[in-house]
């Protein structure tokens, strides 16, 4: 089970601004399945908070902004950071669903930066890279949604300060869920930059 | 709409002033009913919503807000339940509800594809601008695709997504994640295809078949924001009712 963990993770040419159809439409794709999964997720945080905490959304998040930002640059790191806040505005799922844009623009794009800057060319992350640079760009996700509690909730800066800490663990915990995702989408063939394995050809 | 969103968020988040919360909660009612003939009982589903998160708000405040002359509401134990907090909660829950039905106001209101025709009028490319309603358009898909993997893994005796437990819930939740992505990206392939060959990559100046402009509804509502940022303003800067932000 932990296997996956000690393996470096199959390489990927990293585009920082890619246009071509498939890497905006794949971008939309995931921006689609987290606005979904969103749904489900904000749905169990509304049972045990009303809505006053994240943490599901915090452990769903990752598993598509990361995929967006690492293997579809800064175009799709932007494309799934506001597809979903588009819909959670349009269908008012949340008071603070004003703040989404920039909560999922803070993940995806230092993220996205983060990979040009450190990725190295010949292989992907190993996992410890992978939990630091989420964890780097998880220190800012949440800071608009700290703002949004202390100037539209009136929470006190503690409380507002306690949730930010408790979606920093969710971040951690996100790391785990998503590295095996990450290793898996690389190996389907799906990604169009990642760099498979050559396969041994057998001729008559 | 997008600029009485703004002038309403500015002013909803610069107070909590409740006769002034309660005015605004009252105005955006009888706009959405005059000007775009909505009824309240259309949207009370989504409001109902927020009713926890005020719950829950209010019970803080009236906890952590000390009352005038140690006067409390009600003593549980050691805690402590102070009007003032009550009255600031209630203010905090008119102000989550005015939010929640604006932006709701603008869905309800707005075409989807006029989001992208508008965005098309601010210059910016079509290639970005299509894609908003295009998301639009798939999204029903996806929820659909979402649905059907929930059920099928429910059957094959993974946590149950209807289940009242949370942490199964959002086991569920995390257990569909992978097929999710991947069924996201497989579809990817097909559209782009069939999009590039529909011309989607090609540079050439469009037409449209619709056309947005103002019509005489948005004038009436440019209208009525005005004036309400300017009574707003003259109520904020002469003192009649104080502005100020709780933290």
């Amino acid at each position: 089970m932990w296997d996956i963990y000690r393996q470096p993770r199959p390489n990927w040419r990293y585009r920082l601004l890619p246009t071509d159809t498939r890497s905006l439409i794949s971008a939309v794709f995931l921006g689609l399945g987290m606005t979904v999964a969103l749904q489900i997720a904000e749905r169990i945080d509304f049972a045990y908070s009303g809505g006053s905490l994240f943490l599901v959304a915090v452990l769903l998040v990752p598993q598509f902004e990361n995929p967006a930002a690492m293997f579809y640059g800064l175009t799709g790191a932007l494309i799934v950071a506001w597809i979903n806040p588009v819909v959670a505005n349009l269908t008012a799922t949340s008071p603070l669903s004003f703040l989404f844009f920039a909560t999922n623009a803070l993940h995806t794009v230092p993220l996205t930066l983060m990979v040009y800057a450190f990725k190295p060319k010949d292989r992907g992350f190993n996992f410890l890279e992978f939990l630091i640079i989420n964890q780097v760009a998880g220190l800012l996700d949440v800071l608009p949604i700290i703002w949004g509690s202390i100037a539209v909730l009136s929470a006190p800066t503690s409380v507002a300060l306690f949730g930010y800490l408790i979606h920093q663990v969710g971040f951690f915990v996100a790391s785990f869920i998503s590295y095996p995702i990450m290793h898996r989408l690389l190996r389907s063939g799906l990604v169009p930059t990642a760099e498979l394995p050559a396969t041994t050809t057998h001729t008559a | 709409m997008f600029l009485g969103i703004l002038v309403l968020l500015y002013f909803v988040l610069t107070t909590l002033v409740v006769p002034y919360m309660a005015a605004m909660l009252a105005l955006v009612v009888l706009v959405l009913w005059l000007l775009a003939r909505i009824p309240p009982r259309e949207y009370a589903p989504v409001l109902a919503t927020f009713v926890p998160l005020i719950a829950i708000v209010t019970l803080m405040q009236a906890v952590v807000r000390p009352a005038a002359g140690d006067a409390y509401l009600a003593r549980i134990g050691s805690v402590r339940l102070s009007s003032e907090g009550f009255t600031v909660g209630l203010a905090i829950g008119m102000r989550l509800m005015t939010m929640a039905l604006t932006f709701a106001a603008f869905a309800m209101t707005t075409n989807p594809n006029d989001i992208a025709l508008a965005l098309t009028k601010l210059r910016i490319h079509y290639r970005y601008c299509y894609l908003t309603s295009f998301a639009l358009r798939f999204l029903p898909l996806v929820q659909d695709e979402a649905a059907t993997l929930l059920t099928a893994m429910s059957v094959r005796g993974s946590p149950d997504p209807s289940s009242s437990n949370p942490v199964k819930r959002a086991r569920a939740v995390t257990n569909i994640l992978l097929p999710l992505i991947v069924g996201s990206l497989r579809r990817s392939v097909d559209i782009a295809l069939a999009m590039e060959l529909r011309g989607y990559r090609d540079d050439r100046p469009r037409t449209y078949i619709r056309r947005i402009g103002m019509k005489t509804e948005d004038y009436w509502l440019l209208a009525g924001i005005t004036l309400f940022a300017v009574v707003s303003f003259a109520l904020k800067f002469s003192g009649v009712l104080e502005f100020r932000t709780y933290g």
